[in-house]
């Protein structure tokens, strides 16, 4: 059974990155980059991971991909059309480089003994990493808001630059 | 089960790595950035099904937070580049200054 | 006590040097004035108090194995009244000289006071000096300050010849002096007087020694051959001639002979040299006297006269007569040169010959008196100074050698003859002056005072003075024996040049026109003059000149030349051959291929990204491969 469900979304997943990636026109790859987002979030249910998943579908499926799609739509057509798709030669070239690298991960994965350090999950995700995250790791959290703070100012800055010139 | 999460996400971060190589448009340059995050965010969370610690999927929080502010710098960017140079192709913005 | 009497002077020179600039002229005269006279007073105390020969050694200079060399003093009756004397005649010469040389103050003349100073510094040396070495270092001294003092007008081409020539002269004695120190102290192992003496006995080879150290002092004293350098010193100011070559410095060479007669009594050889030396050159030097017309010169030669005499009677064996009559000279002779400077002055400096002169008497009494005075003592005449000294030599010869003592006496009666001559035809007869000549000043009046009163009385120390030294081989009794010859050829010596040049019995010029052949051979000075500065000194620089041009130029230059040539004909050889050739093209393929490789890497920076990314995806290709490797399985 979860073998199955592993199946469907990893499937639906390498698919839709594959997609994202070789398409020709921007917003086909944001349509492709949607339905991997919202696979990915699949995969954080089935891994019992609740909040992440919410909170993922919350931040990119709705907030990054509408952004994306605005700043593709800022641009004139004629602009985009002039470099849609991907490099011919370097995907040539990188190939297979990337087969060798997927073998060789596969290979690592497989043969790899994972330590007996297994531990039961907790039944409520969400209070669970809630009571860590507010307790344990305050610091990375509080940081993480900074780092939001500097990205807005950033933003702001970005807006003041261009309304002066 | 959580091995191949595992290697599900190894995965995705090597799709990225190849749509950041292939890809002409900066825009899409970024999409594939963050087909990379997310391999790394279900590497994370397979770790903490496995470990049965929430742990890594705090760290699993931080790093969502971190792209969700690096698509707004970079995007920013991208618009910036695009006002100055009139487009936005990775094969023309090849000099740090014209 | 006694070093202060060589510390004066020198304190006088150093001061003179130093600060006379801003002294000044008369300031710096005085000085050396004040340091000649108190040597002088020492000199006497010295003299009065001592006992016993001494040797003061002031310092170990050079300690050798068996032997040392010192710088002591050493005093006794020989030096002591030696120093008394030339102290004594350097003061009085030295007051004098301030008013002389007063018409140049304010045109540096402190140096002339300075150079002074030095001169009585080394003298003195040379008579005090406790060895040999001491000696010469005063030797080179005074010829130091009489080249220096010759030459003070060093304008005037003439002067500077002069004391060029007197150098050259003396350096050929002193070399001939320092061969003689050399091989003294070959033979006897030391250089030290005292212990000279005490060591003098025959050994092979001293005959060569003192023959060496004699010629030394033909070189100083102004004998044949090296005399033609002697008449040419007058054209230094008076003073100098006065003390220099008169008194003193030329005076050296006998008392060096004096000095070291324990070893010059051991060769007999060397001593009839010496003897022979003086005879021809007294009779030489009495014979150009004769007819030379220039007022110092004339005195110049008497100079050398008198000095033959000297050597004359050492070499016949009479050190201490040959010593008295130096002392006796020194008087005499200043007192005559002080004299003709009075001359030269009161006439300002217009002429210095005889036969543009004439009639001074009136005008210049005191200066005729002294004039006389010392013409009279030079000539022998009783009972003035010079009668005592040198017919104490005659009378000394007379018993040991007739003949000898027959040419002293020629020499005398000429010695009379162009004395008096001189005396005669400037302070007798008519002049016709353009300024009124005038009498000098009592500064330089004074001292010729006193010499005159020396030249006077001088010679009734004669017994004073043998006994005084103690000589055995010149017993006092002797002394005066034979004077009669001394007295009659003086007057017919200034008879003869009365009749001629004062009652004019015959006119001189006929005399001259009759004359005139001899007349130019003995006034050229048998052309030794002549042979030396044509001669020798030309033909050296000719034969230099002719080696120059042939050895240098040609020779030496043109190889240089060729050599110079030879090797820019290889370097364009390398140039063509191998730069061109090999290097260039091996520097310009390298830097083609460095262009190239340069050119090659630059791909890798293109400046894509993508490319960038590319390349980080190998690094993870090699890293992941590495791991595998690296894995056990």
């Amino acid at each position: 059974m979860e073998l199955l469900v592993f199946v469907i979304i990893s499937a639906i997943a390498i698919v839709s990155a594959l997609g994202a990636i070789l398409v020709k026109s921007p917003i086909h790859v944001m349509v492709w980059f949607l339905g991997f987002i919202l696979s990915v979030a699949a995969s954080f249910f089935a891994l019992k991971a609740d909040l992440l998943a919410g909170l993922q579908l919350v931040i990119y499926a709705v907030a990054i991909v509408v952004f994306y799609v605005l700043v593709i739509t800022t641009i004139p057509w004629e602009k985009v059309k002039m470099f849609e798709g991907f490099y011919k030669k370097e995907f040539v070239f990188a190939l297979p480089a990337f087969l060798f690298t997927i073998g060789a991960s596969i290979y690592l994965v497989i043969s790899s003994r994972f330590s007996n350090l297994r531990q039961p999950l907790p039944k409520d995700n969400v209070s669970a990493l809630g009571t860590v995250l507010f307790t344990k790791y305050i610091a990375p959290f509080e940081l993480a808001s900074f780092i939001l703070l500097i990205a807005m100012i950033g933003a702001i800055i970005f807006g003041k630059e261009k309304a002066n010139g | 089960m959580d091995k191949y999460y595992l290697l599900l996400g190894i995965v995705l971060v090597f799709i990225g790595i190849l749509g950041i190589i292939i890809r002409k448009n900066l825009i899409t340059m970024l999409v594939a950035t963050e087909i990379m995050l997310n391999g790394v965010n279900i590497s994370l969370v397979s770790v903490s099904h496995f470990l049965g610690k929430v742990d890594a999927q705090v760290m699993s929080i931080i790093v969502l937070t971190v792209a969700a502010s690096e698509v707004a710098i970079g995007l920013g960017l991208v618009v910036s580049i695009f006002r100055l140079k009139g487009y936005e192709a990775s094969e023309e913005i090849t000099e740090l200054r014209d | 006590m006694q070093s202060l009497i060589l510390l004066f002077p020198l304190l006088s020179f150093i001061t003179i040097s130093l600060f006379g600039r801003r002294i000044g002229d008369f300031a710096s005269g005085v000085i050396n004035a004040t340091a000649g006279i108190l040597s002088f007073i020492v000199a006497l105390i010295s003299m009065l108090s001592m006992k016993e020969p001494e040797d003061i050694v002031f310092y170990k200079f050079l300690p050798l194995s068996n032997t040392s060399v010192d710088i002591g003093i050493y005093i006794d009756k020989l030096s002591i009244t030696t120093t008394v004397t030339v102290t004594f005649v350097a003061s009085v010469i030295f007051v004098y000289a301030i008013g002389y040389m007063r018409y140049l103050f304010g045109k540096w003349t402190f140096k002339f006071f300075a150079y002074f100073s030095l001169f009585l510094f080394s003298m003195l040396l040379i008579l005090l000096g406790d060895s040999l070495i001491l000696m010469f270092f005063g030797w080179e001294g005074v010829g130091l300050a009489s080249y220096l003092l010759i030459g003070y007008f060093h304008e005037e081409k003439f002067a500077t010849k002069a004391s060029l020539e007197a150098f050259v002269m003396n350096r050929i004695g002193d070399w001939s002096f320092i061969l003689g120190i050399i091989y003294t102290f070959w033979l006897f192992g030391t250089l030290s007087l005292p212990k000279l003496f005490e060591n003098a006995n025959y050994v092979p080879g001293i005959t060569l020694a003192t023959l060496l150290l004699f010629g030394g002092a033909v070189g100083k004293s102004g004998q044949l051959p090296l005399h033609t350098w002697l008449p040419n010193a007058m054209a230094g100011p008076t003073p100098v001639s006065a003390l220099l070559h008169a008194a003193t410095m030329v005076a050296a060479g006998v008392y060096m002979v004096a000095r070291l007669y324990p070893i010059f009594s051991l060769s007999q050889t060397t001593l009839s040299y010496i003897a022979i030396t003086g005879v021809v050159t007294m009779l030489f030097a009495a014979l150009v006297a004769t007819v030379h017309d220039d007022i110092k010169k004339i005195i110049a030669f008497s100079t050398m006269s008198q000095l033959a005499i000297m050597f004359t009677a050492l070499g016949m064996g009479f050190p201490t007569a040959a010593m008295f009559h130096l002392t006796t000279h020194a008087f005499f002779k200043a007192l005559l040169f002080l004299a003709a400077g009075a001359v030269i002055t009161g006439l300002h400096h217009h002429t210095q010959n005889i036969f543009e002169m004439g009639g001074l008497k009136k005008y210049m009494p005191i200066t005729f008196s002294a004039f006389m005075i010392g013409a009279l003592a030079l000539s022998g005449f009783p009972p003035f100074a010079g009668y005592f000294s040198k017919d104490a030599i005659v009378s000394l010869i007379m018993d040991k050698n007739t003949l000898v003592a027959t040419l002293i006496l020629v020499t005398s009666m000429l010695t009379a003859y162009y004395i008096t001559r001189e005396a005669f035809v400037v302070f007798l007869g008519e002049g016709h002056y353009h300024e009124e000549p005038h009498e000098v000043e009592p500064i330089m009046s004074f001292p010729m005072l006193i010499l005159s009163f020396l030249s006077l009385m001088g010679g009734f120390l004669l017994w004073n003075y043998f006994s005084y030294m103690n000589s055995s081989i010149e017993p006092p009794s002797s002394l005066m024996a034979h004077s009669i010859y001394g007295i009659i050829v003086a007057i017919l010596g200034i008879s003869f040049s009365y009749l001629l040049y004062v009652k004019k019995i015959v006119d001189p010029n006929t005399l001259y026109e009759l004359f005139k052949p001899i007349h130019t051979l003995v006034k050229s000075q048998f052309y030794t003059e002549y042979i030396y500065h044509n001669i020798i000194a030309k033909g050296y620089l000719a034969i230099s000149r002719l080696i120059y041009k042939a050895v240098d130029r040609i020779i030496i230059d043109g190889f240089v030349n060729g050599v110079a040539k030879v090797f820019m004909i290889l370097v364009r050889f390398v140039w063509e051959f191998i730069d061109i050739r090999f290097i260039d093209i091996i520097l310009h393929k390298i830097v083609m291929w460095t262009f190239s490789f340069g050119r090659k890497l630059k791909i890798i920076q293109s400046g894509y990204l993508n490319q960038y990314i590319f390349v980080i995806l190998l690094g993870i290709v090699i890293i992941l491969g590495l791991i595998i490797k690296g894995m056990r399985l």
